[in-house]
């Protein structure tokens, strides 16, 4: 089973509730892997230590024009439908522009002039890490400056393979990175917070997990901190509130020191099993 | 010479269009000629790449001097490679026509 | 998307590909020390134009202490180059090319100046020729 833990709004707890799920999945005895899908700022290892096995780098092929051999026929840039082949055949002007090529290709076997050829672009890496036999972490980690970290998801995600239980921290937000994160999974925990903000870009995420037609509960973290508009906006939408986390500045204290609270507080132990257990039902419904 | 202008109707007294590779229309105004040519632009709703798609319309147009209220990072650099002029009118409320004027204000 | 490599201005970039030495010995090293733009700048700025590395910063719109590590890095490359007989070239770094920004206070428009080969800086729109320079930030 794969399990995405995802957000809206950025900073709610996604990582917390990723961790602490994975530490009580395998005190439970379980086969289980935490994928660290927020390449572009990835945090879980500062909470789980493994023993690294195996970084795989993560590169893109980038277009590149040869103006000399170029004829300036226009073919590349009829074929290229992200827009990233200017060709201007009065001026004999070509470019392309590497920020838009999503390296698929069509323009090397669109140019018959034989002027299109390609270099390699890091994009970042994969790394695997284990920690027993049956537990694995695995961490996209996207370069600095980068513009798209999909890439380096999804082979996270292919490194990460089929295993009976796998967490992905997902990245915030709703755009392609939080896409590709969630496409594999077979239920979606979404965190929030009880802010104003919180509720608005918690809408946005139900919106687009519908649109997914994905599965999903929610987790309020921070309970107490604000109001309580969330607790009724998920009974009108009859989104399953899966657990409450109240604000508590020991739980902070935990995480920002990298604990996991699951290890230290035996009560919170079992509410995160108990939270596993539940996603576990919901999904086999 | 050849100017473009991004408009957000096809008549000459739609205001400009302040942005422009999502704009409505492109006009080409050719001084020597008088004429005018409305485009729809074909790149308002490209999920990507909506301003080097619109570079390469002006540009396969043969423009000079391109008229508008802003413009992306993407296309700064390719119109200086081009050495095609940028032209950024802070007046929403402009219209095409006033525009025009300026131009043919020019000649006389 | 991640936070983009803060990049360094760079107005107008070298006129010229690279330098190569003269009277080189066979059979010595000949491999090409790269010159960024954004190194070629920091050289153009403080050695040529005679600017202290504050005055540069704000020109290249980086921190001073950047500033100072461009420099010196450029330094270090052009000794290398010279001490060890090897030709530079110029690549571009992390650099964008900025072509000047105007602005015509008479009809309110901003415009560029791609072409230098064309002097003088007249409005587009109205041909005043009253006209200031400013900062591309301002708009």
């Amino acid at each position: 089973m794969k399990i995405a833990i995802a957000s809206g709004k950025g900073g709610t707890g996604k990582t917390f509730v990723a961790t602490n799920l994975f530490y009580v999945a395998v005190q439970d005895g379980r086969h289980v892997t935490l994928a660290d899908c927020d390449a572009e700022e990835p945090n879980v290892s500062g909470f789980l230590k493994g023993k690294t096995i195996r970084k795989k780098t993560v590169s893109q092929n980038l277009a590149v024009i040869d103006p000399e051999k170029c004829v300036y026929c226009g073919k590349c840039r009829d074929w290229c439908i992200y827009n990233a082949i200017i060709c201007l055949e009065e001026q004999r002007k070509i470019y392309v522009l590497d920020d838009l090529c999503h390296d698929c290709g069509a323009c090397l076997v669109a140019c018959q002039a034989g002027a299109i050829s390609e270099k390699e672009r890091r994009l970042g890496t994969v790394t695997t890490s284990v920690m027993g036999s049956n537990t694995v972490l695995t961490e996209a980690r996207a370069d600095v400056g980068v513009y798209s970290s999909v890439p380096v998801i999804k082979a996270a995600l292919a490194e990460a393979g089929d295993p009976s239980l796998l967490l992905l921290d997902a990245p915030p937000g709703i755009s392609c990175p939080f896409i590709a994160t969630v496409a594999p999974a077979d239920f979606v925990v979404l965190v929030t917070e009880p802010t104003p903000f919180g509720l608005n870009d918690l809408a946005l995420s139900v919106e687009t997990l519908e649109q997914l037609e994905k599965p999903f509960g929610v987790v309020v973290n921070r309970d107490g901190l604000g109001d309580n508009n969330v607790y009724a906006w998920l009974e009108e939408k009859n989104i399953p509130l899966l657990m409450r986390i109240p604000f508590d500045k020991e739980i902070a204290r935990t995480y920002s020191q990298s604990r996991l609270l699951a290890a230290e507080d035996a009560s919170y132990k079992k509410k995160f099993l108990h939270l596993l257990q539940k996603i576990e039902t919901l999904c086999e419904k | 010479m050849k100017i473009a202008i991004t408009s957000t109707g096809n008549t000459p007294d739609a205001t400009m269009d302040s942005r422009f590779g999502r704009c409505m229309y492109f006009v080409i105004y050719d001084t020597q000629t008088g004429g005018t040519e409305f485009i729809p632009n074909p790149n308002k709703e490209a999920l990507e790449g909506a301003g080097p798609a619109s570079v390469q319309l002006v540009a396969s147009k043969g423009v000079e001097k391109v008229i508008s209220g802003e413009f992306g990072s993407k296309v700064k650099a390719i119109f200086d490679s081009l050495k095609i002029q940028l032209v950024i009118l802070n007046n929403p409320n402009t219209t095409i026509a006033q525009i025009i004027e300026k131009f043919t204000a020019q000649k006389n | 998307m991640a936070r983009p490599k803060k990049l360094r201005k760079v107005i107008n970039p070298p006129l010229i590909k690279g330098f190569r030495p003269i009277g080189q010995e066979p059979g010595k090293d000949r491999t090409p020390i790269v010159l960024d733009y954004d190194e070629y700048e920091a050289l153009r700025l403080t050695d040529y134009e005679l600017q202290n590395h504050l005055q540069a910063a704000v020109v290249m719109q980086v921190s001073r202490a950047t500033f100072t590590r461009i420099y010196a890095a450029a330094r270090r490359k052009v000794a290398a180059s010279l001490v060890e007989g090897r030709p530079i070239v110029f690549r571009g770094g992390s650099v964008y090319f900025c072509s000047e920004w105007y602005l015509c206070s008479r009809c309110n428009c901003y415009f560029n100046h791609p072409d230098k080969n064309i002097p003088a800086i007249t409005c587009p729109l109205c041909l005043s020729s009253k006209v200031t320079q400013c900062e591309e930030e301002t708009f």
